[in-house]
């Protein structure tokens, strides 16, 4: 655009409508191809202004469409979700997998043992609880992170055999890893603290890993034997630092969760928003709740470990017996070394939440590993973790 | 398993800035997942009565992945020119699935019960208007890149303005003639189209 052509047509788009014209004519003197340039520009105006156009940003086209692609998706779910849990009953068929026995459950669904009739195969099958079953966007999400872990193929993470549905309900049948969940192997009895840290340091290899990644929001996994697991760590080394440490935080998960998705091990900034989104959208979850806690108190700055407290105070209401996930993750901030003042933070609030009474009945080894912790200082405690994993491991 | 993550943003844009043309195409298909999980995110929000704030889910996107100390920005306006690019990038693969897709026409930019139409299909042609861009920024690179700002990104005058040396008037000056412009090459009677 010639300068001089900008410069008419800003001024004759002040002018009224009517009036342009003859002012061009005027203004161009005689300029017959200034006059049809400047004009053709204004004859524009009329048409933008009635199109809207440009008017709207782009991104809102993009969210449109975005919206549109996303009812779409939600509308493939099933047109209503009726009770699956009539169902889910030991002795009772679905389809042509019988159900055994309950594997356990968590926030978001439930797990089954249940035997392949036709392949003559024990299988986990998985659904979700009675209200998200009702629930279409969390049975497009069922789906969806169904398909996302069909598609990977890791030793740590259990196959998914099918995608099923019977009625109204949707279920998952996945491998049956048969064992002991770590959590039924810590409450059988106090773990020795050779066994755990070598457990925990697997993890940490795992998780300190450079290559420790794979970017692909990789969902985890449920009833993990105890000894399988330990193995897992080390073969762990393609998955996400944060995958391995759910791995180890919730070695009780017989239930799968969205694992973050491509953090920086140390980008807390972000993991903490993820974290905090995720609870958002599962805030009966208290192990993220949890796990934001140990993250904010990670940060240290005294607004993040103010929340912190408030964080695990929460998580310690909602689920007290469900510690696991915070004091391992202590613990596992233990052996590194790092942030001792968010340590010894989060550790006195964790003693604030609890009854020390009730703590110190408790016959779970991370408790009483908490109270003692808690009573001595910290880089003396790390020190004595670091020598029992020179001398045992 | 190929290692196309998140984490790979901020090599992608570094790569990019050096000259390599896939990279693009890498962040493009990043952004793209993500602004996806968010509008999923968003939709259940919207249910407890939360709007969809577009421009604040695309910027949003964005801000994820990439980390920002890591890329050194020139400025703001600099970081948004960035994201403009990979949007406008997005948007063009959306009206291109749409269109193969013919499920709902080729992407418009006005409802399609808008009277009057510009491209005789219900409204602006994405990929024209695109197309009209390309020629805007070969004509006058500074006046495209405020359309890209304000229309594509979403940014006000003002935020617009920021871009060194340009001031809140010349943002409006080029705005106010841009849209002339662009409109005026969509309906067929640009230089380009007469020349053409």
């Amino acid at each position: 655009m010639k300068p001089q052509v900008e410069e008419l047509c800003l001024r004759a788009l002040d002018l009224e409508p009517d009036e342009r014209e003859a002012w061009l004519a005027t203004a161009c003197a005689g300029d017959e191809a200034l006059r049809r340039e400047v004009s053709s520009l204004l004859a524009q105006e009329e048409r933008a202004e009635q199109l809207h156009f440009l008017e709207q940003p782009a991104s809102k086209l993009m969210a449109d469409w975005l919206r549109d692609s996303e009812e779409r998706t939600l509308a493939e779910g099933p047109a209503e979700a009726a009770s699956p849990s009539a169902a889910f009953v030991p002795g009772e068929r679905i389809l042509h997998y019988l159900i055994l026995e309950p594997l356990g459950a968590g926030g978001s669904g439930r797990v089954f043992l249940a035997r392949d009739e036709k392949l003559l195969r024990p299988v986990a099958i998985k659904c979700l609880t009675d209200e998200l079953a009702q629930d279409k966007q969390w049975l497009a999400r069922f789906r969806r992170e169904a398909r996302a872990l069909a598609s990977l193929n890791h030793p740590s993470i259990a196959t998914i055999h099918a995608l099923e549905q019977s009625g109204d309900t949707l279920f998952l049948v996945m491998e049956y890893v048969e064992g002991q969940t770590l959590l039924d192997r810590f409450r059988a009895g106090r773990l020795p603290v050779s066994e755990t840290l070598a457990l925990y340091n697997r993890a940490i290899a795992a998780s300190h890993s450079e290559e420790a990644y794979n970017g692909r929001g990789v969902l985890y996994f449920y009833r993990h034997d105890y000894e399988r697991a330990a193995a897992d760590f080390q073969r762990a080394r393609d998955l996400h630092p944060n995958d391995a440490l759910f791995h180890a935080n919730l070695a009780n998960a017989r239930y799968w969760i969205p694992a973050l998705r491509g953090l920086a091990r140390t980008d807390y900034g972000r993991a903490i928003s993820l974290r905090r989104e995720e609870l958002r959208d599962t805030p009966q979850e208290p192990s993220l709740r949890a796990q934001l806690a140990v993250w904010l108190a990670r940060r240290g700055d005294a607004a993040d470990l103010k929340e912190a407290r408030d964080a695990i105070e929460l998580a310690l209401v909602q689920a007290p017996a469900d510690l696991t996930c915070l004091v391992s993750s202590v613990f596992v901030w233990q052996l590194t070394g790092d942030h001792e003042r968010a340590v010894s933070q989060a550790i006195e609030a964790v003693r604030k939440g609890c009854n020390p009474d009730e703590l110190r009945r408790d016959p779970g080894w991370k408790r009483s590993l908490l109270i003692r912790n808690s009573s001595r200082p910290f880089r003396q405690n790390a020190d004595e973790v670091r020598s029992w994993n020179r001398g045992r491991i | 398993m190929k290692n196309t993550g998140v984490k790979d943003v901020t090599r992608l844009l570094l790569a990019w800035r050096n000259g390599n043309r896939a990279a693009l195409d890498k962040l493009v298909s990043l952004v793209y997942d993500e602004l996806h999980r968010l509008a999923h995110h968003y939709m259940r929000r919207e249910n407890r009565g939360h709007e969809l704030q577009t421009t604040e889910l695309v910027n949003k996107a964005w801000l994820r992945l990439v980390d920002m100390k890591q890329v050194e920005w020139q400025d703001r306006v600099h970081f948004f020119a960035v994201s403009a690019r990979i949007m406008r990038q997005i948007l063009v693969d959306i009206a291109r699935e749409r269109e193969s897709e013919k499920r709902g026409g080729r992407i418009t930019l006005v409802p399609l019960d808008e009277a009057l139409t510009v491209s005789g299909e219900g409204g602006t042609d994405f990929l024209a208007l695109n197309e009209a861009l390309e020629r805007l920024a070969a004509e006058d690179e500074r006046k495209a890149r405020v359309v890209e700002l304000r229309f594509i990104v979403g940014l006000s005058v003002d935020e617009t303005a920021e871009v060194p040396g340009v001031g809140a008037d010349t943002v409006i000056r080029d705005w106010r003639l841009s849209r002339l412009w662009l409109m005026r090459e969509l309906s067929g009677g640009g230089a380009h189209e007469a020349a053409g």
